[in-house]
C-alpha cells in the first residue's frame, strides 16, 4: 500500500460512519480509527515514515524534522476536550505572513472566529486560514514551511 | 466589446489610491475590518511594498503601470480546486492585454502574462478561508503599461514597448475589471471546463519544447497542456506532469 492509498483510505473513513478500519497484507498492517467529532488518524506501520504528522509530500519544501523511529507524534493528539484546527487543503503551511513578520499565533495566544492562524499556500494561491472557534492555542502541530495534507491537524485549541 | 452596459459589479466601486504599501494588503485589511464588498477594486499609482509571489517584490514606477486588487466573494469557487479562480483571472488578463498587444500575448503557467518571451504582468491571489469555507478572494493584478526602463528583472516588457503608445492606466484598470466581470459571469453560466480550454488555447509555449529544472536537474520537454487540477502536462520527457512549484522554468 503506498502513501497515496493510505491518504485515500483516511479520507474515506473520515467521510464515513466507520469507527475503525484495519487492513492487513503481508508484513503491513494499518488501522484507521475515528473518534467523535475530533477525527484522529491512527496509522501504525512498521516504517516510522508512515506517521501521519510530518508528511513527505511531493512538493520540495524544507523537510520537517521526521519523527525519528519513535512512536508517532500524533499519539499525543487531542486529549480531553481540545479542538483541532485542520488544514482545509493540500499545500504548504506558513506561520507568518512573510519571513520577517511575527507568527500569526503562538502557544498561549487566544483565538476567536475570524482570527488568522496561518497561511497555506496551494497552487500559488495564498490562503489565510481563520479560526472558526474561540479558545487558546495549546499546541502547534506542524513546523513552519512544511507540506500539509487535506484535513491534517494544524493546531490544538483549548476551547474558551 | 462593451460590457459596461450590463451593469458590472466587478470594478464598482473602483477606488484610486495615490500610494499604498500593497493593494492586496489594503484589500485584506478592508476585509478584516468588514469593509469589503464583492467587486470592489483598489487601483494605485504607487506601491511601496508591491508583492509578487511570496516575498518576491514587484517593482513598478509611480503612475506608469496598472496595479490593482479586486475583492471577490468566493462562494462560487470550490475550495477543493482553487485553480478555477486562477484560470478565470488569467483569461481576463489575456483578453484585456491581447486586445492592445495582439496575439503574441500568452498565459505562462501558472499565472503570468507574457508577450513573446517576456513577462508583461502577473497575478497574485490571496484568499480568506474560515474552517472549510472559502470566504473571500483577493485578486491582485500587476501589468506593465507605460514603463520602459526596468531594473533587475530578467525579461520584462510593457505595453508601451510593444505598441509605442502611452496609455491612461486608470482607464485600462477599469477596462480590465469589465473583462474580469465577463469571465466570472461566463464561469457562473457554463462552468470551468470552457474556461480551462480557453486558458490552454493561450498557454505559453504550448506544443513547443522548453527547458525546465526540477530538483536542480535541467531537462527538456514539450508543453502539452494544463490539467483541471492545475498540473502542467508535458511529453517527451521522463516526467509527464508537474504541480505548481515543482519545476522552474529556464528561459532561453
Amino acid at each position: 500500500m503506498d502513501f497515496k492509498q493510505i491518504q485515500e483510505l483516511i479520507k474515506i473513513v473520515n467521510k464515513s460512519n466507520i469507527g475503525e478500519l484495519s487492513i492487513e497484507e503481508k508484513d503491513f498492517k494499518i488501522t484507521i480509527k475515528q473518534k467523535e467529532e475530533a477525527v484522529q488518524n491512527f496509522v501504525s506501520a512498521p516504517q516510522p515514515m508512515y506517521a501521519p504528522q510530518p508528511m513527505a509530500a511531493p512538493q520540495a519544501a524544507p523537510a520537517a524534522p521526521q519523527a525519528g523511529g519513535e512512536a508517532p507524534k500524533a499519539a499525543a493528539a487531542p486529549a480531553g476536550n481540545l479542538i483541532t484546527i485542520k488544514s482545509p487543503m493540500i499545500g504548504t503551511f506558513y506561520r507568518k505572513a512573510s519571513p520577517d513578520k511575527p507568527s500569526f499565533v503562538e502557544i498561549g495566544d487566544d483565538v476567536a472566529p475570524g482570527k488568522v492562524v496561518c497561511i497555506i499556500e496551494a497552487m500559488k494561491l495564498f490562503n489565510e486560514i481563520e479560526s472558526e472557534v474561540s479558545g487558546r492555542i495549546v499546541k502547534v502541530l506542524v513546523d513552519d514551511a512544511s507540506p500539509v495534507e487535506y484535513d491534517q491537524p494544524l493546531f490544538l485549541v483549548e476551547p474558551a | 466589446m462593451n460590457t459596461s452596459s450590463q451593469n458590472p459589479i466587478i470594478g464598482n466601486p473602483f477606488i484610486q489610491l495615490a500610494k499604498v504599501d500593497s493593494t492586496n494588503n489594503y484589500a485584506m485589511a478592508q476585509i478584516h475590518n468588514g469593509l469589503a464588498e464583492h467587486g470592489t477594486t483598489w487601483f494605485t499609482m504607487l506601491q511601496t511594498e508591491g508583492k509578487g509571489q511570496r516575498g518576491k517584490q514587484w517593482n513598478a514606477e509611480e503612475g506608469l503601470n496598472l496595479m490593482q486588487t479586486t475583492v471577490l466573494n468566493a462562494s462560487a469557487f470550490p475550495l477543493s480546486n482553487p485553480f478555477h479562480l486562477t484560470v478565470i483571472v488569467a483569461n481576463a488578463c489575456y483578453e484585456f492585454f491581447s486586445k492592445y498587444a495582439g496575439d503574441e500575448t500568452s498565459i505562462k503557467w501558472a499565472n503570468d502574462l507574457y508577450w513573446r518571451d517576456r513577462k508583461a504582468g502577473g497575478i497574485l491571489i490571496e484568499n480568506i478561508i474560515r474552517g472549510n469555507k472559502w470566504l473571500w478572494a483577493v485578486v491582485g493584478v500587476g501589468i506593465n503599461i507605460n514603463q520602459t526602463e526596468f531594473e533587475g528583472l530578467p525579461n520584462p516588457v510593457s505595453l508601451k514597448q510593444i505598441t509605442g503608445k502611452d496609455y491612461d492606466t486608470v482607464e485600462l484598470g477599469k477596462e480590465l475589471c469589465t473583462y474580469m466581470e465577463k469571465h466570472y459571469q461566463r464561469y457562473l453560466k457554463i462552468g470551468f471546463l470552457p474556461a480551462l480550454e480557453l486558458y490552454n488555447q493561450h498557454l505559453y509555449q504550448r506544443g513547443n519544447n522548453v527547458h525546465l529544472k526540477k530538483d536542480n536537474v535541467l531537462f527538456s520537454c514539450q508543453i502539452k497542456e494544463v490539467e483541471e487540477n492545475g498540473d502542467l502536462i508535458v511529453t517527451e520527457s521522463s516526467w509527464d506532469r508537474f504541480s505548481f512549484g515543482e519545476v522552474e522554468w529556464i528561459m532561453q
